[in-house]
């Protein structure tokens, strides 16, 4: 029994064809036996060959062996045939003409015309770096604000029309996930209850970041010069109307994602820097009841709150696509108010400690905590992409079919052709690349506390 | 110890299929393809015919070995060893039986006689359209994965595991690249000593072997193009069947077993 005899035995294996091997004398022997020619077998050769022939002499036109005038182009090698000059009148009337017309047209070697598929995706390729060049060196605003325009209308019909290569998560960071998502739908779902004027809500929208910010800033000062309850009824007033009129902001559409860059990362900034002030009016009340260690990190929790924050607003302008945490937004939100009023009932010079932690500091640990949070998070997603990049770059060097598609903003997007669909650029020079939609998808309004 | 130089009409007589390997290419296809001509043909060939054959019996008569086959015969002869026999094991999944490899060679070389480009490349073309053929492919993947000389199954492998490879495999050979690397996998690995014997022999630049540079013209491809995605599909390989499996190799435990 030969190894091939053996593997072909194995299981799962022991089904499949069993192939000729060149080793095997009597395979040898069948390739080289017999060299008479019967009429029958004459005539199916010359059948063979007349049927065959246009689909051959395409491949042999693509490969320069054959030119366009019908002559053969050997390229001159010792012992290679002649010039069809010499031979033309041997070719008989129905040689050069195209398949007969009853076997209609020859779809399937279309799809075989992987050539033309490659030019195709050479080209797109090339259009789009060209569109990045222009995007980031271009002297003309316009022309920088329509190439953008351009290449996220084309990058949104490549990832419309094929489909997303993405590693799964680990199994706990799914686990925490679908915590996380749950959490999310309850603050929705409650946020769609009770009467709310749509005026006010949208009022809300366009001006809240800045009154959330100013309400932080009095709570820093009312905090430093000790005016406990007015401080209270502040952070309690901003968590309040940050929970109330708080509407679901629409999900980020593909072409945002595709486009990678979030004006939302505004908002974010000043809501984790009004949290940041308010813990350090609490960190400075810590100092002045005596417990000075735990002011100075108290504030700078808030601090690294804020550093965090921006670490993962950063990583998801630059197409990591962490999805939006709510965790840390509802813990905020009722940490805060809870500390400032448990400093006005319990101070910390009184009975304000719980197991030798004063209550503020207790929201300086948590803001510690959703920052570490937030760090591993950025740093997690960052192996995640990481990993789908040597992946995507491998599937560029291997696959012919695979679309690597590189934005400025970092974006790798690794795609399986799946199906037919369009063409996604004009190859032609003639027809301007036309964007299609506004920018009106890429500012949505964004709800207070989305972040 | 002295050597004894043989004379010049003392020639070693090689077999007739190598001996008319002398000839040029496109005698040895008016040899073999003279029964497949039409009428019309073999009166327009007739000449270069007649001097084949006068060229070919000289060749016979005076480099080969004792044969009872006639001249044609030997050319036919000659396209199933050089052009036929070394393509088996490249392309030979690819078609139903050894038989119908000859004969697409015969054909090639009856394209040639009439168009005039070299055979090689008529049967190179005739060879890529059946590997483009998405279904042949697809049933001669599994005679690529049944060698063991390419990729061996560990002993653990179920036929779960086997099943999903089969299927990964699959999917690399559809695409258009992976394919002549596959090929190109099975020649380096199945025929170093048969190319370098055909290196050395008189049919040097002759033989019809799929070759790596005639296989990157063919698909508009630069050779170190083509090398290089052969490299790229070995590691690709390689780390698919670690993923797949999870051994980190194979070697010791299929030399175990």
């Amino acid at each position: 029994m030969t190894a091939h005899d053996r593997t072909a035995n194995e299981p799962g294996t022991a089904h499949l064809r069993v192939c000729p091997r060149p080793d095997d004398a009597d395979v040898a022997a069948a390739v080289v036996a017999d060299p008479h020619l019967d009429r029958a077998t004459a005539a199916r050769l010359r059948d063979t060959s007349r049927r065959t022939r246009p689909r051959i002499e395409r491949y042999l036109l693509a490969a320069g062996h054959l030119s366009a005038t019908g002559s053969a182009s050997d390229g001159g090698r010792p012992g290679g045939g002649r010039r069809r000059s010499t031979v033309v009148p041997l070719a008989p009337a129905g040689r050069a003409t195209p398949p007969v017309a009853d076997e209609g047209p020859d779809v399937v070697d279309q799809r075989r015309d992987l050539t033309r598929r490659d030019q195709v995706i050479l080209a797109l390729v090339e259009q789009i770096d060209e569109l990045h060049r222009r995007r980031v060196d271009s002297p003309s605003a316009r022309e920088r604000q329509i190439a953008a325009k351009a290449l996220g209308e084309a990058l949104y019909r490549i990832v419309a029309g094929y489909q997303e290569d993405y590693e799964p998560p680990h199994r706990a960071v799914l686990a925490l996930r679908r915590a996380d998502r749950a959490l999310g739908r309850a603050c929705e779902r409650l946020a769609a209850r009770g009467p709310r004027r749509q005026a006010l809500v949208r009022w809300w929208a366009r001006v809240g970041q800045w009154v959330r910010l100013l309400l932080a800033v009095a709570s820093l000062v009312l905090l430093w010069h000790q005016v406990l309850v007015a401080a209270a009824v502040t952070v309690g007033a901003r968590a309040l109307l940050s929970a109330g009129l708080y509407s679901p902001a629409p999900p980020p559409s593909r072409r945002q994602q595709v486009l990678g860059y979030d004006p939302g990362w505004v908002v974010v900034f000043y809501t984790h820097a009004g949290d940041a002030a308010i813990l350090t009016g609490l960190g400075v009340g810590l100092h002045m009841a005596g417990h000075t260690v735990w002011g100075i990190a108290t504030a700078f929790a808030g601090l690294f709150g804020v550093i965090a924050a921006m670490l993962r607003a950063l990583s998801g302008q630059h197409g990591f696509r962490l999805e939006r945490c709510w965790f840390d937004r509802v813990a905020m939100t009722v940490v805060l108010p809870t500390a400032t009023i448990g400093a006005v009932l319990a101070p910390p010079e009184g009975h304000g400690m719980v197991a030798g932690v004063p209550l503020a500091g207790g929201a300086g640990l948590v803001a510690a905590f959703i920052g570490v949070c937030e760090v591993g998070r950025a740093f997690y997603y960052a192996l995640v992409r990481r990993r789908l990049f040597r992946r995507a770059a491998e599937a560029q060097g291997v696959m012919s079919d695979a679309i690597v598609a590189h934005t400025a903003d970092g974006i790798v997007v690794n795609l399986r052709r799946d199906g037919t669909r369009p063409e996604l650029l004009p190859l032609d020079p003639a027809p301007p690349l036309q964007a299609v939609g506004d920018d009106s998808v890429l500012d949505p309004e964004r709800g207070p506390g989305s972040r | 110890m002295s050597k004894t130089k043989a004379r010049p009409d003392q020639v070693e007589r090689v077999s007739p299929e190598l001996a008319i390997a002398r000839l040029d290419l496109r005698q040895l296809c008016l040899l073999a393809v003279n029964p497949v001509l039409t009428a019309a043909e073999r009166q327009a060939v007739g000449a270069e015919h007649a001097r084949a054959v006068a060229e070919g019996e000289r060749v016979l008569d005076r480099y080969a070995t004792a044969t009872d086959l006639g001249v044609e015969e030997v050319a036919r002869v000659f396209f199933g060893f050089y052009h036929a026999f070394p393509n088996l094991g490249l392309v030979g999944p690819f078609f139903d039986d050894a038989a119908e490899l000859r004969e697409t060679v015969l054909v090639a070389a009856y394209d040639s006689v009439l168009s005039g480009v070299d055979v090689r490349h008529e049967l190179h073309a005739r060879l890529w359209d059946r590997i483009c053929d998405e279904d042949r492919r697809a049933e001669a993947v599994r005679c690529y994965i049944a060698d063991r000389q390419l990729h061996s199954f560990p002993p653990s492998a179920g036929r779960e595991a086997v099943e999903r490879y089969r299927r990964r495999i699959d999917t690399l050979m559809a695409t258009a690249e992976c394919v002549p690397a596959l090929l190109a996998t099975w020649a380096i690995e199945r025929h170093r000593d048969r190319l370098q014997d055909l290196a050395k022999a008189h049919v040097k630049d002759k033989h019809g072997l799929l070759e790596l540079r005639a296989m990157a013209r063919l698909m508009r491809m630069k050779p170190n193009t083509l090398t290089r995605a052969l490299i790229r599909f070995r590691a690709r390989l390689g780390e698919e069947m670690r993923l797949l499996w999870n051994i980190e190799k194979t070697d010791h435990e299929d030399d175990e077993r």
